[in-house]
């Protein structure tokens, strides 16, 4: 009878504490983790720091950022430096039981100060070259994206441009639209103070917003967003999806032909929302989510501490926003014995790979969907 | 000054309540879609189909029909006379879905309203007998025995089981040739009494034997639900359905009492439970979203969220020492409302629910 006493007494406080049920309710201390495994599950040896973003190329070939910079927020010491270096990991879809190697990363670069969060992959249909754009963390206040050409014959990242710029100051996530242009999202205001980082983030006032750079000068598009985190493009380029972890939704945005957006439709998931891969071939989204926020808060201080893993499929009912159907199955949920804190799910021909903030990787083959 | 502390206290408790209702009752749950493999209806099959419990062979009966005002609350449903039936599927053959056994024998079908079923097959005879949890009018509840006559599919009326422990039927559970457990949900049968006890949260369900005599084993249970056993029939276990608990109890074979081992919170309200023959493996049908299913009962074209959850002791020494709680199917109410029950068989399952339809299932997710 302890959980249920536990659960009753938080029933109870929260019940008659009006004001913090909001609060409560958004950190998810409600919500009910079992177990669910679309198949065979499990963790890809050799990545242990994190697998925070995951994007995968038409070929089959799937990038990892790995070994986020904890400095950005308040984490285990045994996830901030000097006890991490950040990786970009390779994984095969096609040959999984090769599990992972690390992409050396060359050219004229601090590779000291390289701690990558989310990332992005253009394919260039013309000259098939394979660039990887990546959010980089140097320092609390030090942020850039870096664009790396991949050399797929020696298995390396060329590191190609270091964008800076006064509205790139928060990044969190980014998607390429062009070889030198994408969108990204700045998940907070204050970068500076991690107090304020806090209140920001519990007082739930909307201050995130989402960038866009166009080879040349970086704009904000969208203000008004409550934690902006993933960001992704519909498979034919009109459509932008950003997620809000907090609030649990899905902000559907129209790009117009100036390269602004125009918000369509939120698409509600009832989860923490981090990042959005999407499947090319049927433009569904996968969502990477923090099932359960309060725990996930506590394993950030703890990597020790379990946090639930959840993996959605989104899919959308119509050709155009705002979309009349909305089709969200579960597709994985896990109590943490074997994943801690999900951040992204990535989807290549009936198999999943499964990344974590500050965790490992899962590798799941897919039964049925 | 007392007069004052003491409605302090009567409006805490009435407060703690309200809560914990509204806890239970799931508003705060979303409801994604999950399914384990290729899942279809079963047609012919959408007036409920409230317990399914499946034989050694595969067979699998199914108690369909169910309109007690009790429990189904829609008023069309009522006007409508939905009979009751005893339907059969092979799990061998599930393209061949659903037959109706025919009832044989000095029983009238115009009062055969079924809830919870059992199957007892006798290891010595192989004969297949089906216990069969029947409200009669006037809110009156028996068990009826039926015999399983396979060549003729049909079922050959036995005995009806009545006493005045047996107020308040939901499940039952065979032991022996005329011999089983029984559930009994609440204390009140009907009526503004039964509504403030499930609201209030009263604790006066339970379980009780029958063995040529009934008696009352276990009171004190919020809604009393599913019962079943373990394969070796050491462990008996009991769903409370407003608590949203698995109760594990060990059963003594010399006066088949029953003692309390181990609650189980599985955070949903749990239904009723079948227990995997081969594996041990326990499958509770579930209702995730409790006030979904509470207006479905009133308006059966609503839709109510359903679940189907497995639950896996550990085979230590004490076989109960660790449980493992897995989600293995959970929909809103598009494929099938208010599940109740999950019965499994090799790789296959079928999903009943309480007025609703039912659902076959492949399992291919693990």
């Amino acid at each position: 009878m302890d959980s249920h006493c536990v659960e009753w007494r938080r029933a109870l406080v929260v019940c008659t504490a009006g004001i913090e049920k909001r609060k409560c309710n958004r950190l998810s201390f409600f919500k009910v983790v079992y177990k669910q495994h679309p198949g065979f599950c499990r963790t890809v040896p050799g990545v242990e720091k994190g697998s925070e973003d995951v994007t995968v190329a038409s070929n089959g070939l799937a990038f990892i950022s790995s070994e986020l910079n904890g400095k950005k927020e308040t984490v285990d010491p045994s996830r901030m430096p000097p006890n991490i270096r950040g990786k970009i990991f390779l994984f095969d879809f096609n040959h999984p039981e090769n599990d992972v190697i690390e992409l050396p990363l060359k050219g004229d670069f601090d590779r000291d100060s390289f701690y990558p969060h989310g990332i992005s992959l253009y394919e260039d249909d013309k000259t098939d070259e394979k660039r990887l754009f990546v959010v980089n963390h140097r320092a609390r206040g030090d942020e850039c994206i870096e664009i790396f050409r991949f050399e797929e014959k020696i298995k390396s990242l060329i590191h190609l441009k270091t964008i800076r710029g006064d509205n790139i100051y928060s990044v969190n996530d980014v998607v390429a639209v062009g070889p030198d242009s994408f969108y990204y999202t700045n998940d907070g205001y204050f970068v500076m103070s991690e107090f304020f980082k806090r209140v920001e983030l519990f007082a739930d006032v909307a201050w995130t917003n989402v960038g866009f750079y166009d080879g040349n000068t970086d704009k904000i598009v969208q203000s008004g967003l409550q934690y902006a985190n993933g960001i992704n493009v519909s498979p034919e380029g009109r459509y932008l999806y950003v997620s809000s972890v907090i609030r649990g939704f899905i902000y559907v945005f129209e790009i117009r032909n100036d390269n602004s957006i125009e918000e369509k439709q939120r698409i509600n998931v009832y989860s923490g929302v981090d990042n959005i891969e999407i499947d090319k071939k049927t433009g569904d989204l996968w969502l990477g989510c923090n099932a359960v926020l309060y725990q996930f808060v506590q394993h950030v201080g703890n990597v020790t501490i379990p946090a639930p893993s959840l993996v959605l499929k989104v899919r959308l009912g119509s050709k155009s926003a705002p979309y009349d159907n909305v089709d969200i199955q579960q597709v994985f949920m896990d109590d943490g014995s074997l994943l801690k804190g999900s951040s992204v799910a990535s989807y290549y021909d009936n198999k999943m790979l499964v990344g974590t903030v500050l965790d490992k990787l899962g590798f799941c083959e897919i039964k049925h969907l | 000054m007392v007069l004052r502390l003491i409605s302090v206290v009567i409006l805490a408790v009435i407060v703690a309540r309200v809560c914990n209702f509204v806890y239970v009752s799931g508003f705060h749950k979303p409801i994604y879609k999950q399914y384990p493999g290729p899942c279809r209806l079963v047609p012919g099959v959408d007036r409920g189909s409230e317990d399914i419990t499946v034989s050694s062979e595969g067979l699998a009966f199914i108690s369909s029909g169910l309109s007690s005002p009790r429990f189904v609350h829609d008023p069309q449903r009522h006007a409508e006379g939905v009979k009751g039936r005893i339907l059969l599927f092979d799990y061998s053959h599930p393209e061949k879905n659903t037959t109706e056994l025919s009832i044989v024998g000095n029983f009238s079908n115009n009062h055969f309203d079924p809830h919870g079923i059992s199957l007892y097959q006798n290891p010595v005879t192989g004969e297949t007998r089906l216990f069969v949890v029947n409200h009669l009018p006037d809110f009156k509840d028996s068990v009826e025995i039926f015999r399983f006559m396979e060549k003729e599919k049909s079922l050959y009326h036995l005995k009806t089981c009545q006493g005045e422990h047996m107020y308040s039927l939901n499940d039952v559970l065979a032991v022996g040739p005329e011999s089983f457990y029984f559930t009994n949900d609440m204390f009140f049968t009907q009526g503004i009494l039964r509504i403030l006890e499930l609201y209030a949260g009263m604790a006066w369900g339970g379980v009780g034997l029958y063995d040529v005599t009934d008696k009352i084993l276990l009171q004190g249970m919020m809604f009393a639900n599913g019962i079943n056993m373990s394969p070796d029939g050491r462990l008996v276990y009991v769903a409370e359905f407003v608590r949203n608990t698995v109760n594990i109890y060990k059963r003594v074979p010399e006066d088949n009492s029953l003692i309390i081992q181990k609650v189980i919170y599985t955070y949903t309200s749990v239904d009723n439970i079948e227990v995997d023959k081969k594996t041990g493996d326990i499958w509770l049908g579930c209702h995730p979203a409790l006030y979904t299913t509470i207006k479905h009962m009133e308006n059966t074209t609503k839709p109510a969220a359903s679940q189907v959850l497995r639950l896996r002791l550990s085979s230590n020494s004490d076989p109960y020492d660790k449980a493992e709680l897995r989600q293995f199917f959970m929909d809103g109410g598009e494929l099938i409302s208010a599940s109740s029950v999950a019965s499994m068989y090799n790789d296959a399952m079928l999903i009943g629910s309480v007025t609703d339809r039912m659902v076959y299932c492949e399992i291919k997710t693990i």
